[in-house]
């Protein structure tokens, strides 16, 4: 069994992981953590308010960071407004 | 013997003391003991007798096909896991134990003659079963209508008033053995969804969290993050006022 530790930072502040989870692969970490981006945008945005500032880093037990993920890099926003 | 059984269902019905002794022996007979995540139940299972939660921690769940669990309710002590035996051939989804969980073992032939002899029962599981269903449809509306914080701090809500029905929320404290994770399956949140929301509801000082520990610092602050009504847990008794049994439950109601 393999622990990666899911940590959020913004910049600031950091929201410290404190259980880990197991997970097999490399793809399993790429997946969750995508998931994890896109599940937290989603549900700021029905608040009316996204952070795309967040970085999501997933450490290894021994504090390693084996994957991160910018929640810019997490959704692919097409801007712009239709004309008046 | 503490009897969670009976401590829930004396929230509906009255029992005379030969019948209450008779739920005493009902849970005392055989006991099985649950080791963390094994399963008491398994989906596909044919069911041939009734188990009862007399401590720990188990849930309902199902599993997706992409591994996905989803967590469809929590079973305290007081909790029967499987009374769809009478009318159900196998179970449609599996129950695990979150925690080592002890169940009471009855076979279901002595539940069909106790119901037979006792209608005050038959109609307290009916009660407990339309209850169940009733904490199913507000993960319905979880998943329809509330924010995160909303069905976390409902969820919270509701187990401090399941575990005060059973007597076992010493100081609005009740057993939290649950993972981030599990509580992401039983929300649908993700676990760092989980884990920022946990965050804002300790920083709003409305619970600890602590050694597998749930306390509930305020509950009426926690009742209104949650934007809790009651009226689905059908608590009569402590609805209406009445002194007994109600009283474990009545500030919270």
């Amino acid at each position: 069994m393999t622990l990666y530790y899911f940590h959020l930072r913004d910049g600031e502040d950091i929201l410290l992981d404190p259980e880990g989870r197991d997970l097999g692969s490399m793809e399993a970490i790429r997946e969750a953590t995508l998931r994890e981006a896109r599940s937290i945008i989603s549900s700021d945005s029905l608040e009316g308010k996204v952070k795309l500032s967040y970085r999501l880093d997933v450490e290894d037990e021994s504090g390693k960071v084996v994957h991160r993920l910018q929640f810019e890099d997490a959704v692919s926003l097409q801007r712009g407004r239709v004309p008046e | 013997m503490r009897n969670p059984l009976r401590l829930k269902l004396e929230q509906y019905a009255g029992f005379e003391e030969r019948e209450g002794r008779r739920l005493d022996e009902l849970v005392a007979q055989r006991t099985q003991v649950f080791a963390p995540k094994q399963d008491i139940l398994t989906e596909g299972e044919k069911v041939k007798e009734i188990h009862i939660v007399l401590s720990g921690l188990a849930a309902r769940y199902k599993l997706l096909d992409e591994g996905e669990r989803q967590i469809m309710a929590f079973l305290i002590p007081g909790d029967i896991c499987d009374l769809e035996v009478f009318v159900l051939e196998e179970m449609d989804h599996g129950i695990s134990a979150m925690t080592e969980t002890v169940c009471a073992v009855v076979p279901a032939e002595t539940i069909k003659g106790l119901l037979t002899e006792m209608s005050c029962l038959t109609q307290a599981l009916w009660w407990s079963t339309m209850t169940d269903s009733a904490v199913l449809r507000e993960r319905i509306i979880d998943h329809g209508r509330r924010d995160a914080r909303e069905r976390i701090a409902h969820l919270f809500y509701e187990l401090l008033v399941r575990y005060r029905i059973i007597d076992e929320a010493k100081d609005n404290s009740i057993p939290f053995p649950l993972t981030q994770e599990e509580l992401a399956d039983s929300t649908g949140l993700t676990p760092v969804h989980v884990n920022r929301t946990l965050k804002q509801l300790r920083e709003d000082r409305l619970i600890e969290l602590k050694g597998r520990v749930l306390k509930v610092l305020d509950p009426q602050g926690l009742r209104r993050a949650a934007r809790f009504n009651p009226n689905y847990l059908h608590l009569r008794k402590a609805e209406e006022g009445l002194r007994g049994e109600a009283d474990r439950v009545k500030d919270l109601v």
